[in-house]
């Protein structure tokens, strides 16, 4: 797991900054920012040719977005349907309708949601979106009340994704089926069976807590309605007793006594008909009324229990899968990388804080790791291209690089994984990075001939490792542009193979075709970039602009280019309809700060 | 982008803007559409029209049925909309009791084409007779029921079996039934139709009887356990014969009810046949 977009800034750095003779200083990515956020709900490419048509569904599903992101959720529920109705491929139609199904979740209608998502079952495209329809079907038909349904959906997604551990929100559905269910020995079985791959001694502890609960003699002892009826038909009140309402028992036995008293006083007395009609007549009600009660009762006791024990077990599940989670978090020779993707994950969805906090807990909890500082880094940098200014992130951006180098230099000696390569060449963008933007250009070319090194070393290594996609289609095509427009640094990349442009773009769709969520996301905004401004050809940057705001709406910097690109396209009612969404973007967000804010909409004025 | 504003924008994109719409409405989602409807601009009188359908169309998928009406009898007679929403808007107008503007409505439409619509006046004319109790109406309009159109044959024999119904409903006295009971305790609820309230009334009422003379005769007519129960007896008494009046009335209310529920049922299938 792991990413790097650094290494590309490099050459993006000096092409991208240099071309625009400046005018793009102080904006956004302009020396090729990396990326990164998380991921709310979908992602839909648009038209996957290249040539840049539409598919008609995407501009409403953009509206529908933009309702959602407004809170208001029943309009995009029909902006996502008319997203389903207008798309003309699958795709398109799923990503949509899974739009729906968030809005629908979130106005509560999971009947509704569970009935559409049924429309996108058939989908077999990209495996994240299948994943999310089966998880959306499993998780709607679960809040639906249709546990059996929602396990069905949840072994398909065990079946068609074999690969890794279950996701936690898999785990924890799963588990809270069979607790709906009733399955206690399954729940109890597949708790064990996760504790015990983790080895770790408070999550076997909390696994065994739960076993114990889920044990019979722990169980709410269940009344039956019958048998309360029986008891009461023997003896009045009892039956309530039995359902544990034994006031109410009392209260009806006494009726009965009462009544059975008054019976025999008017027939001591010789009145006989009364004694029928007043007496016995009460008694009766009473005994009889008494048989019901308890049997209702029973059988209200019995579910509201059934029910306290089922939430009091489902806590102590989420529970279980938190601690599962942070024990994921923290163990394991990937944790780093899991925390880099996890810091890059949250900046891409202008997650700021959450990113501060995953990040600076990676630095302190692994100082020794060059990772560490290197997804710490990623926030500072974030923070200077986003226009904050609370803090002096440049130098604290120079320091956590320069601490990432010098442990990544200082690594064994050896063969080092592909991984470690491909993490090096990214810390090493990553330090031209800061070089170029300060115009401290010798330094960023020794930085930047340190990582060229490392790429020609993985050069022919992209089918082994597809991060090297990303990596070696930068350098294929920004060597040939860089030449082309800077003749200078021809002699710079004098002793490196030469680049192709063809190649170098053909490696990058393949990185934008990735499974893995951050080299993809690096590639789609290389290629937009590249379209837009050293191709000139924005048509073909809009899909990959589209692929970047729809998978992360909340990213304005995203957001931005895209916009750009609208423009370049000329189309100025889409570019203005998509400013005021920016707009109303960058007022919302609540986790941005307050200068951040005003940069960005410093950016949309005229 | 306020909401209006985006919907707006897309309807100038899409075709006459009303398709997806249409869409909606085919797959029950009245509310949204209402929603998107409501949204929309005036625009030509065509378009107009169709709104005024579309939305008299939601309304009655959603069984609000006076707005309904409202919004159909708003289509313009120039709309190949008209027919269609005249006879909806009169059938909804008839369903909610308004059968002297449902019969106007429909009696209104004037220059239809030749074929199935003049008959399909006839036969709603005729069944919103039998609503408004109007016997010599519906057998003039029954005169000249064909049986040539599939949508509605059946219906215009149901008709007639109605129109006997009626005929055979019996006519039945409050008063009498009260007398009736009075004489013999639920005999006037047995009268009005109400067999099974009848011989419960008897049962109560007699028991409740029963019991006042045991008391009257073991303990006196001046004693507190014969006055109270005799009160009661009394209150039964005076009550089933009252019950057994207003039952005659809440007889004859279900049997036309049930009627009328049987012919506006035979009124909506031929246009849901015809029309959809």
């Amino acid at each position: 797991m792991n990413w790097t977009s650094a290494y590309s800034l490099i050459f993006i750095s000096l092409c991208a900054t240099l071309s625009t003779d400046g005018a793009c200083a102080g904006k956004p990515a302009c020396s090729g920012e990396t990326v990164l956020p998380a991921v709310p709900h979908h992602a839909y490419e648009g038209p996957a040719a290249d040539n840049g048509s539409y598919d008609p569904g995407l501009l409403p599903l953009l509206r529908a977005d933009s309702l959602f992101l407004a809170g208001d959720y029943f309009a995009a529920s029909i902006g996502y349907e008319r997203a389903f109705y207008y798309s003309e491929d699958m795709h398109g139609k799923t990503i949509a309708n899974l739009g729906k199904v968030h809005a629908l979740k979130q106005m509560g209608d999971y009947q509704k949601a569970r009935d559409d998502i049924q429309r996108s079952l058939i989908y077999t495209g990209d495996r994240q979106v299948r994943l999310d329809v089966l998880y959306e079907a499993a998780f709607c038909a679960h809040m639906a009340g249709s546990y059996r349904e929602s396990a069905m959906h949840l072994q398909l997604i065990a079946h068609q994704f074999p690969e890794g551990a279950p996701q936690p929100r898999v785990r924890l559905l799963s588990a809270m089926n069979l607790l709906q269910l009733d399955d206690r020995e399954g729940l109890a079985a597949y708790v064990q069976e996760l504790a015990g791959s983790t080895g770790d001694a408070a999550i076997m502890e909390q696994a065994e807590r739960i076993t114990g609960a889920l044990a019979e003699k722990n169980r709410p002892r269940l009344r039956k309605p019958e048998k309360a009826r029986l008891y009461s038909t023997l003896l009045p009140g009892l039956g309530h007793f039995y359902a544990g309402e034994p006031g109410k028992g009392l209260l009806n036995a006494s009726s009965q006594a009462l009544a059975l008293g008054a019976a025999t006083m008017l027939l001591l007395n010789g009145y006989y008909v009364a004694t029928v009609t007043v007496g016995l007549h009460l008694f009766q009600s009473f005994y009889f009324g008494g048989i019901r009660q308890a049997g209702s009762l029973a059988t209200s006791k019995s579910t509201n229990r059934l029910a306290t024990y089922k939430q009091n077990v489902g806590e102590m599940l989420i529970e279980f899968q938190n601690a599962l989670a942070a024990n994921e978090a923290n163990t394991g020779s990937m944790m780093p990388a899991q925390h880099l993707e996890n810091t890059l994950l949250a900046l891409y969805n202008f997650n700021f804080y959450l990113a501060d906090s995953i990040s600076k807990s990676l630095e302190t909890n692994h100082p020794g790791h060059y990772l560490s500082h290197f997804a710490r880094t990623h926030y500072y940098w974030w923070m200077i291209i986003s226009g904050s200014k609370a803090n002096d992130y440049e130098g604290l951006y120079r320091t956590s690089i320069s601490r990432s180098l010098s442990i990544a230099r200082n690594r064994p000696e050896g063969n080092p994984d592909p991984t470690d390569l491909f993490y090096l060449i990214g810390i090493y963008g990553m330090h031209t990075r800061i070089d170029i933007m300060n115009k401290a250009y010798v330094r960023a070319l020794r930085n930047g001939r340190n990582a060229m090194h490392l790429v020609e070393k993985t050069t022919g290594m992209e089918n082994r490792y597809s991060g090297f996609f990303l990596t070696s289609g930068l350098y294929n095509y920004m060597t040939v542009q860089a030449g082309q427009r800077y003749p200078f640094l021809k002699v710079y990349t004098l002793f490196f193979p030469e680049g192709d442009r063809e190649l170098g773009l053909s490696q990058l769709k393949k990185a934008a075709a990735s499974d893995y969520l951050i080299w993809r996301t690096e590639a789609h905004y290389f290629l937009m970039r590249i379209y837009l401004e050293m191709e000139e050809l924005p048509g073909l940057a809009l899909p990959h602009a589209e692929w970047l705001t729809r998978r992360f709406p909340a990213n304005l910097i995203f957001q931005y280019y895209h916009l750009e690109v609208l423009k370049a396209l000329g189309d100025q009612g889409i570019a203005q309809a998509k400013a005021e969404e920016i707009r109303a973007a960058a007022i919302r967000n609540p986790n941005i700060l307050k200068e951040q804010r005003e940069y960005f909409l410093s950016l949309l004025e005229p | 982008m306020p909401v209006a504003a985006a919907f707006v924008w897309q309807e100038e994109h899409a075709g006459d803007g009303l398709d997806f719409i249409r869409y909606l409405l085919s797959r029950g989602d009245n509310n949204e559409a209402l929603f998107l409807l409501e949204e929309l601009p005036g625009s030509t009188p065509e378009r107009n029209d169709s709104v005024a359908f579309l939305k008299g169309w939601a309304l009655y998928g959603q069984k609000i049925l006076g707005p309904s009406a409202a919004a159909l009898l708003d289509v313009s007679e120039k709309s190949p909309l008209y027919i269609r929403s005249r006879f909806f808007a009169a059938y909804n107008l008839a369903h909610t009791g308004d059968i002297r503007r449902a019969r106007g409505i429909v009696a209104a439409m004037n220059g239809l084409p030749e074929g199935m619509e003049p008959a399909m006046k006839n036969f709603q004319l005729g069944g919103m007779a039998l609503l408004a109790r109007d016997y010599d109406a519906f057998t003039t309009h029954a005169a000249s029921f064909s049986g040539r159109y599939h949508a509605f044959a059946t219906q215009e024999a149901r008709l007639q079996v109605h129109h006997q119904s009626l005929l055979a409903l019996p006519a039945r006295s409050p008063l009498v039934a009260g007398v009736l009971s009075a004489a013999v305790p639920g005999l006037g609820k047995i009268y009005a139709g109400k067999t099974g309230e009848g011989i419960a009334a008897f049962i109560y009422t007699m028991a409740f009887g029963f019991t006042a003379y045991d008391f009257y005769r073991g303990a006196g007519p001046q004693s507190a356990l014969f006055i109270v129960s005799a009160g009661i007896a009394s209150v039964f008494y005076a009550g089933n014969i009252w019950g057994s009046a207003v039952a005659v009335n809440r007889k004859k209310y279900e049997r036309n009810h049930e009627l009328d529920q049987r012919i506006l049922f035979d009124l909506h299938i031929p246009l849901r046949n015809a029309f959809n």
